[in-house]
């Protein structure tokens, strides 16, 4: 299994629209279609072409839908701008556009609970409306509005920067690390997770060498193969990359979880292996 | 996880374990209160409900087997049906009893095959981890899934359909529910036995959260926990109205579970066609009275058999098995007393 194979294996995928459900043959959904932009971009293949689908993304007052039902999802909106400007397209709407909802939503603020140690009040980004802030959908709209923003530098308002930066910060594992919600919980320390960490890392990338990124680079260089799956090991990657950590283990364990990857078919999985794969090691990441 | 403080279900709101309890059936009786939740008319109830118990004193035994015989005695037909299996996987940790184990959900799937299942897949939709490829490789069931060529669903990801819920606990009208899963004419709920630090116990009918997608409602599936973890357990089993379940209480789990308690083994399987019935049985079994657990209790107006009187055991007898479980301090007073 190489990059080649994942390459067709996205290609024969793919939909009359120009999307990718999560599995073959389902409906077109946000977060595979936006990897595998990302992925066949990283691997060579025409953006313009990979993205047709995502540059004509059904869209209601700058946020996605999902073509399947449901609310816009933020974090994978967060994503979809990262794809986009990776494949240097712009959707039907405006790049801009897409990146001024993105700043307008935002999760709910809590009250102060007794059952775990956090500030509630901060408000990063939830996965969809009028829920609470989560490190994942936090960590990929910061990364898609630092990567895609500068053109449009002025008009992002700092306090969302400042507050997503503060939410991750403040979500840190006891010891390093992001778990995909809370540190702690009825007084129980959570433990941190490979693919939350490492796209946290890459969302803070901006604040490397203050005490939380360190420590969560440090749980990464000790965890990164702890995780079989092409998700975890594709960021642990992409994270490591980012900071200038050694990624041969962590690649070559990729490598070995690809026919585990393929099998399962999940065309997220195996866009985010190939866009890992398909980088070079001077590449910037997203 | 955190949710909107007004969100959250009241449990986590009252500290004092009396408040608690209190509060928690408020909750669900209040909501029965309103307007009446369901129609009486559509769940028809058997005079008595069969639960199956089956010694397994560990994992090294046959499952296709102990399940075969289940099916047998339940007398349940399941000829030319697709059958879906939904077991519980959450999280990975070694030596943890957190999830169903593999071998009990290849056994599944052998015996319902052997059976005359037209077809059998195997899904979930883990709210708490939602890279599914981990845990299937980490817990090994991938290798199951390998060996067996068992079709597998991420029931985060796959397509969805809105449904019209059956009883209004939540007040919810529709949910979007996984295709996959709605296609079938067979639902299995194959969860692990465990304690749970908000629902008090965790078997068949809370497994079903595991059926409401994340992609569309995002992680933790906050929408059931806004709407009150006992009412979307109600919601959920008289909306799917699953079929059968298989318990895995080989190895249990007691204390704060449903991931950071402690292992226990019970060497049970419980089985059953009526899910309360299944899961007050499993209450039973671990010391917990189901009466007090505000979800069964309703449920078991309705939905199932609560009364041990409506419960016809079969195999072998819940003594063989009764213990009782270590339990937060919370839910202490929800102890059976034995006589």
């Amino acid at each position: 299994m190489n990059t080649k194979d994942l390459t067709n294996l996205l290609i024969a995928g793919r939909n009359a629209d120009g999307g990718w459900g999560y599995y073959r043959h389902k409906t077109s959904r946000l977060e595979p279609t936006s990897w595998a932009v990302l992925a066949l971009t990283a691997a060579g293949q025409d953006g313009a072409a990979a993205g047709a689908g995502l540059g004509q993304w059904p869209a209601r007052a700058g946020l996605l839908l999902e073509r399947a039902g449901g609310e816009p999802n933020y974090g994978f909106q967060g994503l979809a701008l990262l794809a986009l400007h990776a494949a240097a397209l712009e959707h039907r709407a405006g790049n801009r556009a897409l990146l001024d909802a993105l700043q307008r939503v935002k999760g709910v603020a809590l009250e102060p609970s007794p059952i775990n140690r956090q500030d509630n009040g901060i408000q990063g980004w939830s996965w969809i409306a009028d829920t609470f802030s989560w490190v994942e959908p936090t960590a990929w709209c910061l990364l898609a509005l630092n990567t895609c923003a500068p053109p449009w530098r002025a008009q992002i308002d700092p306090v969302r920067i400042r507050d997503a930066e503060r939410l991750l910060v403040d979500r840190s594992c006891l010891g390093g690390g992001w778990n995909y919600g809370n540190s702690n919980m009825l007084g129980q320390e959570l433990a941190p997770y490979v693919p939350t960490t490492a796209l946290t890392l890459l969302a803070l990338r901006d604040r490397r060498g203050e005490r939380v990124v360190t420590e969560g680079l440090e749980f990464l260089e000790r965890h990164a193969t702890s995780e079989r799956s092409a998700t975890a090991l594709a960021l642990a990657s992409c994270a490591l990359r980012t900071y200038g950590r050694a990624t041969a283990a962590v690649m070559a364990a990729l490598r070995r979880q690809l026919p585990i990857t393929a099998a399962l078919g999940n065309h997220a999985a195996v866009a985010a292996a190939l866009y890992t794969l398909s980088q070079g090691d001077g590449d910037a990441t997203f | 996880m955190a949710t909107r403080r007004s969100d959250l279900p009241l449990h986590h709101r009252q500290w004092s374990r009396r408040a608690f309890l209190a509060a928690i059936s408020t909750s669900v009786v209040a909501a029965a209160c309103r307007r009446a939740p369901y129609d009486a008319s559509l769940f028809a109830r058997p005079e008595r409900s069969p639960v199956g118990l089956y010694a397994a004193r560990d994992y090294t035994i046959d499952f296709k087997e102990l399940i075969g015989r289940g099916l047998e005695d339940l007398h349940v037909d399941v000829r030319g049906r697709r059958v879906f299996l939904k077991p519980n996987m959450v999280e990975y940790e070694s030596n943890s009893a957190i999830n169903t184990n593999p071998l009990v959900v290849a056994g599944a799937v052998l015996a319902f095959r052997a059976a005359g299942a037209a077809s059998v897949t195997v899904g979930e939709g883990p709210g708490h981890r939602r890279d599914m490829e981990y845990l299937v490789t980490e817990t090994g069931l991938y290798e199951h899934l390998r060996e067996n060529r068992i079709a597998f669903v991420d029931l985060n990801q796959d397509d969805v359909a809105e449904v019209p819920l059956r009883s209004r606990f939540t007040g919810l009208e529709r949910l979007a529910l996984p295709i996959e899963l709605l296609q079938s004419d067979f639902i299995v709920s194959m969860p692990k036995l465990k304690t749970h630090h908000w629902a008090g116990i965790t078997a068949s009918m809370k497994n079903l959260f595991g059926t409401v997608p994340g992609a569309v409602y995002g992680w933790p599936k906050n929408i059931l926990h806004r709407h009150g973890i006992d009412n979307s357990i109600i919601d959920l089993n008289a909306t799917i109205r699953p079929h059968f379940a298989i318990v895995d209480a080989v190895i249990a789990m007691e204390g704060d579970g449903p991931i950071m308690g402690r292992p226990r083994q019970l060497g049970c399987v419980v089985m059953g066609s009526d899910l309360v019935a299944v899961d007050a049985t499993s209450a039973r079994m671990i010391g917990l009275d189901p009466t007090q657990i505000p979800y069964l209790s309703e449920a078991g107006r309705f939905l199932g058999h609560v009364d041990p009187r409506r419960i016809e055991l079969r195999g072998e007898r819940l003594a063989r098995f009764a213990t009782e479980f270590d339990v937060l301090d919370r839910f202490k007073s929800i102890r059976l007393r034995r006589s």
